[in-house]
């Protein structure tokens, strides 16, 4: 649905994409993470077609959009992250109007808009100012807006951004309903609990696409097995990190303030059996407790690496 | 350019248009209100202009021509007239004139009525230069009346201009008492001032608004967004304007259109369409309302002082000619005046058509160009 290569912009003398593959596949939704300053927002401009790459080629549902602009655009839908339709029209005015640029053919007009409207929970409100409306409802007219002319492909810049928790819940059903009815998504977003929503994740550092995975997957990728925290008293440290170098179910120890975090490859199996070992070797253990990795920690872990490379070039 | 969209532009422009009392009232209402005051400012006629007389004529017998001039003077309309007699020295009335308390001062000689009946008499008259449509208009007045003294004719007039060298002597034919000249190229800076800025307002606000990038990623194309804002402001802040702006001038403001008005309504039409374009590409390069609305109003104030409606082109200094030739009101202003107050016909004003519409298509042709440019 989305197929990129080597997609690069570059303002003056800074890379601001540099060289982006991507394939998104139809009907999944693919997330899209990095920190601040990645190049995430300017790579969904330039999908949507609001910048040009320097370098590169875009496709939108088989359409170039360079070459063939008009065509890959209505191919796609777009809900920016902040509100931008017409506060002084009413909601069925905006819907309306943006069907119309999209030439929706006009027999169908009312029935998509009733459609959209009925789908976001709208319709009774349809006569309303949208001006009037609390910051949820304008979401959800922004959302409706953007699928009125039924794209393949839908595009959503940090759609949850400054919404109450419960509201997001409510935005991620919507989100899988409109999965459901075929619609491939591409998703900004900087919250983790949603990414875990995602059939795919593409995260994006220094402008580079480091990696694409589901969920698990990353997790997998990054952080290399399950983990289990361990504390032991200051005095016990440097033994106990000496004795866990010769342990053979540890893969990693990342000694991180008073604890030291294992990466292993049965966590369960270490729970059970480490401390005793370690009373065995003489170090008493204060604590020691599975891990649940979130992907935060995989997005912690990834933009450190990413630094730490990039430092040493 | 599909059709449509542009139609869809246009009428989700009256919606917008509609549902706020601010800009129906800045729109439609604003311009109607200035016609009407402004152009009622230009209406009238300068009278009672404040006057001295000083007659030292010592008359011909039972004839005294210097009471008679004096006399004459009293009944103009124009005139005001303080009668000194002979006791006030010529250089006192300067003085008073200096001090703003007199526009004009007319001096009869003691020998005027035995000059007149020779029929080679000479009345002195010192005008305040510093205010020249004042003393054009009193010059002028006096110079009427003094003309008329006598039956051989054969009197005299020098009037001198004083305070403004630049004034020189005053031509005695110039009738600056009828300012309606002024009215075309009032309609003109008021059309141009209301769809200027209300166009340099459009694309900026959709910016601000954000509902700009709402539009770029749909397939609507720079040429069919700018094409129904032109049209929008046009058909209908702009024919509302021009419509308002005649039927005050002609009603309320009392000025008959000399010429075709067909041909007047066409003219500010298209020049309605031409300031609505530089409006729009105003818009396309602001960064912000603000900017935006301080570029429009700069760029108005230039073409109400350099066009030539209120001070004559060929009076500038030769190095601004040609900005004032490339300014739209200039063509406006000069082709109104032919058709509203000489009666000219098509021919007459067929070059201020043609660069109007050259303008016109310059504008919407710069705005498409930056406009793509600036999506970037």
């Amino acid at each position: 649905m989305i197929l990129t290569k080597d997609m690069t912009i570059q303002f003056g003398k800074f890379v601001a994409v540099d060289h982006v593959n991507l394939d998104v596949k139809r009907g999944e939704i693919f997330g899209f993470l990095g920190p601040n300053g990645a190049g995430k927002t300017t790579t969904e401009r330039m999908l949507c077609g609001l910048l040009t790459p320097t370098y590169g080629t875009i496709q939108i549902a088989g359409y170039d959009m360079v070459k063939h602009a008009e065509a890959a655009k209505t191919h796609l839908g777009y809900m920016p992250q902040k509100f931008s339709l017409y506060d002084d029209l009413k909601i069925w005015e905006n819907l309306e109007f943006f069907a119309g640029i999209y030439q929706v053919p006009k027999k169908d007009r009312k029935e998509r808009i009733e459609a959209k409207l009925e789908l976001m929970q709208l319709l009774e409100y349809k006569n309303r100012i949208t001006g009037n409306l609390s910051g949820g409802m304008k979401q959800r007219v922004s959302l409706a807006t953007a699928l009125v002319h039924e794209p393949p492909l839908l595009f959503l810049d940090e759609p949850t951004a400054g919404v109450d928790p419960a509201l997001r819940a409510v935005f991620w059903n919507y989100f899988r309903k409109i999965k459901q009815s075929g619609v491939t998504i591409f998703v900004n977003t900087h919250y983790m609990d949603e990414a875990i929503q995602c059939d795919r994740l593409g995260l994006m550092n220094r402008g580079r696409l480091l990696m694409v995975d589901t969920p698990e997957g990353l997790k997998e990728r990054v952080i290399g097995g399950q983990a289990v925290d361990l504390w032991v008293s200051p005095s016990d440290s440097a033994k106990t990190s000496e004795f866990l170098k010769n342990y053979p179910l540890v893969k990693r120890i990342e000694p991180t303030g008073d604890k030291f975090r294992l990466i292993v490859t049965d966590s369960d199996e270490v729970v059970l059996k480490l401390p005793e070992m370690l009373d065995k070797a003489g170090i008493r253990p204060l604590r020691i407790r599975l891990v649940d990795i979130t992907l935060d920690d995989v997005f912690v872990k990834l933009i450190d690496t990413g630094r730490d490379t990039r430092d040493i070039e | 350019m599909n059709a449509e969209r542009i139609y869809l532009v246009i009428k989700k422009e009256i919606n917008l248009l509609f549902r706020s009392k601010g800009l129906i009232l800045t729109a439609l209402l604003l311009p109607c209100i200035i016609t009407l005051v402004v152009g009622f400012a230009f209406t009238g006629n300068i009278k009672n202009v404040p006057i001295i007389v000083i007659n030292e004529d010592k008359g011909h017998g039972d004839l005294n021509y210097g009471l008679v001039l004096t006399n004459q003077l009293s009944r103009s309309d124009e005139l005001d007239v303080k009668y000194f007699g002979n006791w006030l020295p010529i250089q006192s009335g300067i003085d008073l004139i200096r001090n703003g308390k007199y526009s004009a001062m007319v001096f009869i000689p003691q020998d005027f009525s035995d000059r007149v009946l020779l029929g080679k008499a000479l009345v002195l008259v010192y005008v305040d230069g510093s205010d020249p449509v004042v003393g054009y208009t009193s010059s002028s007045a006096i110079v009427t009346v003094v003309s008329q003294i006598g039956s051989k004719g054969g009197v005299f007039v020098q009037p001198d201009f004083l305070f403004n060298t630049n004034v020189g002597v005053a031509s005695s034919s110039i009738q600056l008492n009828q300012l309606r000249f002024v009215i075309p190229g009032q309609v003109g800076v008021t059309i141009a001032a209301s769809l200027t800025s209300l166009a340099a307002a459009t694309i900026v606000a959709e910016r601000e608004r954000g509902s700009f990038e709402q539009l770029l990623v749909s397939p609507i194309t720079p040429a069919e967004l700018l094409m129904g804002k032109i049209l929008y402001h046009v058909l209908l802040v702009g024919i509302v304007d021009i419509v308002t702006c005649l039927f005050v001038v002609t009603v309320f403001l009392d000025v008959r259109i000399a010429g075709n008005l067909m041909l007047v309504f066409l003219m500010l039409f298209m020049y309605a369409i031409a300031s609505t374009g530089f409006g729009v590409l105003i818009s396309v390069i602001s960064k912000s309302q603000i900017e935006a609305a301080e570029v429009a109003i700069f760029s108005l104030t230039f073409q109400v002082w350099l066009s030539g409606i209120v001070y004559p082109i060929r009076a500038m200094p030769l190095i601004l000619r040609p900005v004032a030739y490339m300014l739209p009101l200039t063509y406006l202003g000069d082709g109104l005046r032919a058709l509203m107050i000489r009666g000219s016909d098509f021919a007459t004003v067929q070059n201020d058509f043609i660069a109007i519409i050259i303008y016109m298509v310059a504008m919407f042709a710069l705005a498409v160009h930056f406009f793509s440019k600036r999506i970037d």
